[in-house]
């Protein structure tokens, strides 16, 4: 894996990069990207899809201050680099600088060193484990009606060079194994969800991991058919360790993300130093953790993975920063300028986002509610940058009656602000969990991240349920 | 006519990848290809803030031996790399499993005759750069003169002219070339909340774009600018509202979500995996008698305007919907064998849709209204196709006897798809031409909103 797989050589990035710095711009950058995606689905019981993909190309980026230059390509030749580099160099409109510039390859620590890369192993092995995941599956209930189990794996080489002189090679590889039920009881469906991944290996997967899996599916739309409509208006909630870190994700990440900071158009701007949480929350953003799906070993504008503190006990530290962000305050970047693939321009996005454990038990917590809810697992949230405002929506979810977790509850998202729902957090468990590896990002491009968070009690947030 | 992209060489490349898969032993083939030229400038505070452009290139290819069926894609077109992905496509078919439901079309359903569409602007091969910059600076100043706390989040022009060719060994292929513009503008507002408020930084943002398939058809980059201003002012000084059942009215850009949940339950891969709240409810009354949706595939320069769908099947007109009645489902040819059914040309999606518009204007609808929520926009992935359950947060504005009062924010709807479709009272006549899905406003009685 080099840069000769992209038919370019050190002398020839350099001579690319030197046509991006032609009219001045502050730096540039040569992103090359060969990708192999994987994925196979069984569903009816039958191996139904089996589809597999390469995406191979190069793109320039060249930034003047606030303003980006684009182009790629993926007709790969001296040609046409220099065509996509003259584009992106539009954008600038000084002298250009007379300087070559020479590349020199960096080596990088390794967050996902993988002995055995998933993309290399038989299709008939990861097929053995898909079956096994059905007939777990079918075999846990009479009630299931449907399964389907989703394999996917991919494999990410990036080589990327900048006219700062940097030269550095990746491989990323990435594995996801999710299993989806159907469970149907006098007319009624529910279904249910389960998986993990990450960056690791393909004996990541095992029987007793699968088993679990395809258990845990079952049992969530079990648990949904016998559930009740949720109630409506303000209660306490209290998230379950582990995947509830969504929470994080959408109340404090995405406002956190520096270029929302930079335009001025996020409701923390210019809130640096201030308390926007209550004292028991620190909040980091980690792209460190080994074979994480969140992981990184470096980000894609050759700034290094970082961990970084966001909230330490409830006063904001830092905001997540790309290159661009990061000269616009005058900091460092914290290694959070990511891309989706070679066709987009790095944005700063989340890696692994938690909150450090705090001192109760999980026990104490449910115990100090008399009605509230208690949210195990999660579909997903969205926020609104501008004033705050978040979703997210449980799947498996119960009432707390007089201190005791009781009936389970459908239909229903939970909706909060995020200064808000942080200054309320009233209880931080010391139970900590990681989530699964399953979590992707949207924010125009889709990025893999990781979310973690002990058991935390919020003392009042909007349940969207029915009944008032 | 200047021309992007040679159609007919297109047309032999996909042919030769479908005559190569033969070769190598597929009983079935269906190739597609695309070509294409993206640009996209974004502007802020006077500024260029971000030029791009690219021209990709991409093939995708299924196959099929014995009902065994596999897929690629790349996007390296070179002789080698086709070779290659062709030959991997086989190998992978070896271990999916039979599946007999997986056919092509029948020759007879495949589409024919070709209508003109005019989906292909030719002038925008030559729209100087400097135009389209000037579109996005235009509409940010337009944005920013409609009010002095108005704020820009940037203005954006983008334009993407493409010839992509659908082919399959049923005896399908044809190539065609389109073009796509789009620009929008986004801006906010500082919305302090009370002194020693939480949340002091709060904001409102709000924005507005539209996409057409020819230049001359695009909207005043001052309309447009008006609109985004509106959608960021009306928001400002939003409260939280009381819980309770009340009825909404969902302005056209939320009425289109709610067709989007609509269409999703109908399509043939929700039904036949019964993953859809509507299994069983075919000819039956699914919506409020005041709702009929047409399917229009052939509307001249629409922006979901085709002749085929993805499988080469002919497009029809037809009523989706009929007084409420679901008369369709919305299928490929897999689904429909799945169903015992013969496609609908569905494959890929729905062309355009129209909804037939009622007699009130956005002022009567709320006068019909009385006391209620204006929804004007939705938040978080709370619907449940396969039951039906709904609750999204939503933004929008205190209605009482008629009257706009003030904004509410932070509050949840809550019902179910099929009492919502049947709950629709009021259709208006304010028809948003902007999309592919061209619908009024509507009002539905009875969401339970909690808030406070």
């Amino acid at each position: 894996m080099s840069l000769d797989l992209f038919r370019l050589s050190r002398e020839s990035t350099s001579r690319v990069l030197q046509t991006a710095m032609q009219r001045g711009g502050d730096f540039a950058e040569i992103y090359c990207e060969h990708a192999r995606y994987n994925s196979l689905v069984m569903e009816e019981g039958i191996l139904k899809t089996a589809v597999s993909s390469i995406e191979k190309g190069v793109g320039v980026r060249v930034v003047k201050g606030e303003k980006t230059g684009y182009a790629y390509t993926e007709q790969l030749d001296d040609k046409n680099f220099l065509k996509i580099a003259a584009t992106a160099a539009a954008i600038a409109d000084d002298k250009g600088s007379e300087e070559a510039f020479a590349v020199d390859p960096k080596t990088l620590k390794n967050y996902y060193q993988v002995a055995d890369p998933s993309i290399d192993v038989d299709l008939d092995q990861k097929i053995t484990w898909i079956n096994k995941a059905n007939d777990f599956a079918r075999k846990h209930s009479d009630l299931v009606s449907k399964v389907t189990i989703s394999y996917a794996d991919s494999r990410r080489a990036l080589v990327i060079a900048d006219s700062r002189g940097r030269l550095v090679e990746d491989v990323q590889p990435m594995l996801r194994f999710s299993i989806s039920v159907i469970c149907e009881k006098d007319g009624e469906r529910q279904i249910g969800r389960a998986g993990d991944g990450g960056r690791v290996g393909f004996s990541f997967v095992t029987g007793e991991k699968v088993k679990h899996w395809a258990e845990k599916a079952v049992n969530e739309a079990l648990t949904l058919l016998n559930a009740k409509q949720a109630p409506a208006g303000m209660l306490p909630v209290i998230l379950a360790p582990g995947d509830s870190g969504i929470l994080l994700h959408e109340a404090i990440g995405h406002p956190l993300e520096a270029d929302f900071n930079r335009k001025g158009t996020s409701a923390y701007t210019g809130r640096l130093g201030e308390m926007v949480a209550d004292a028991q929350c620190t909040i980091i953003d980690d792209g460190t953790i080994e074979n994480d799906r969140g992981a990184i070993n470096i980000d894609d504008e050759l700034n290094d993975s970082q961990r970084t503190v966001l909230i330490e006990e409830g006063r904001l530290k830092s905001y997540m920063m790309d290159e661009i962000s990061a000269r616009y305050f005058e900091q460092e970047s914290t290694g959070n300028g990511r891309r989706e693939s070679y066709k987009y321009q790095p944005l700063p996005r989340m890696r692994t986002t938690y909150m450090l454990p705090g001192k109760y038990s999980a026990d104490e917590i449910v115990g100090s509610t008399q009605h509230g809810i208690y949210c195990k697992t999660f579909k997903g949230g969205q926020v609104d940058i501008s004033n705050g405002n978040f979703t997210f929506v449980p799947s498996e979810a119960y009432l707390i009656e007089d201190g005791k977790i009781t009936h389970p509850i459908k239909n229903f998202l939970l909706v909060g602000n995020g200064p808000d729902a942080l200054s309320k957090v009233t209880m931080v468990g010391n139970d900590f969990e990681m989530g699964t590896g399953i979590w992707t990002c949207g924010k125009g491009q889709s990025v893999p991240v990781g979310v973690g968070l002990p058991t935390i009690k919020i003392s009042q947030m909007t349940v969207g349920g029915q009944q008032a | 006519m200047k021309q992007y992209a040679d159609l007919k060489e297109l047309e032999e490349k996909a042919r030769d990848v479908l005559q190569m898969a033969r070769d190598k032993g597929a009983d079935t083939a269906e190739c597609q290809i695309m070509r294409r030229r993206d640009f996209e400038v974004e502007v802020r505070n006077g500024e260029i803030e971000n030029l791009s452009e690219a021209e990709p290139f991409e093939m995708s290819l299924t196959v099929s031996q014995d009902y065994r069926r596999a897929s690629v894609s790349t996007c390296d077109l070179t002789p080698d790399s086709i070779r290659g992905i062709v030959d991997q496509a086989m190998v992978l078919s070896k271990y999916t499993d039979r599946d007999t439901f997986y056919t092509l079309p029948k020759p007879e359903q495949l589409a024919t005759e070709f209508k003109d569409l005019d989906l292909f602007d030719a002038g925008l091969l030559d729209m100087p750069v400097t135009e389209k910059i000037e579109l996005a600076r235009e509409l940010e100043n337009h944005l920013l003169a409609v009010d002095e706390r108005l704020k820009s989040d940037g203005a954006s022009f983008s334009s993407t002219i493409s010839a992509a060719v659908v082919a399959n060994s049923a005896g399908f292929c044809k190539a065609e070339q389109r073009t796509l513009l789009g620009m929008g503008v986004s801006g906010f507002a500082d919305d302090q909340v009370k002194e020693g408020d939480l949340n002091v930084g709060r904001k409102q943002s709000g924005s507005w774009g539209s996409q057409r398939r020819h230049r001359a058809d695009l909207r005043g980059t001052k309309e447009t600018a008006q609109r985004a201003a509106n959608n960021v002012l009306r928001k400002i000084g939003a409260r939280k509202p009381q819980t309770g059942t009340f009825p909404c009215y969902f302005e056209p850009t939320v009425a289109r979500s709610i067709w989007s949940n609509l269409l999703a339950a109908m399509t043939g891969g929700a039904v036949y995996r019964n993953e859809s709240f509507l299994i069983d409810q075919l000819e039956q009354q699914v919506c409020s008698d005041i709702v009929t949706i047409t399917e229009d595939p052939f509307i001249p320069r629409g922006q979901s305007s085709r002749n085929y769908d993805r499988e080469g099947v002919a497009k029809k007109a037809a009523k989706l919907i009929e007084k409420g009645r679901l008369n369709t489902w919305l299928l490929g040819s897999y689904s429909a064998n799945k169903l015992g059914k013969t496609t609908t040309g569905h494959a890929g999606g729905t062309a355009n849709l129209l909804i037939e518009p009622g007699p009130f204007d956005e002022a009567g609808l709320l006068k019909e209204m009385g006391t209620g929520i204006w929804v004007i926009s939705l938040l978080g992935q709370g619907v449940n196709i396969s039951t039906g359950d709904f609750s999204r947060a939503a933004l929008g504005l205190w209605v009482e006897n008629g009257e706009v009062q003030y904004p509410v924010m932070e509050f949840t709807l809550n019902s179910n798809l099929k009492d919502m479709l049947k709950n629709i009272s009021h259709m208006g006549n304010n028809v948003m031409h902007d999309w592919s899905v061209q619908t009024p406003g509507f009002i539905i009685g009875n969401m339970n909103v909690s808030g406070l």
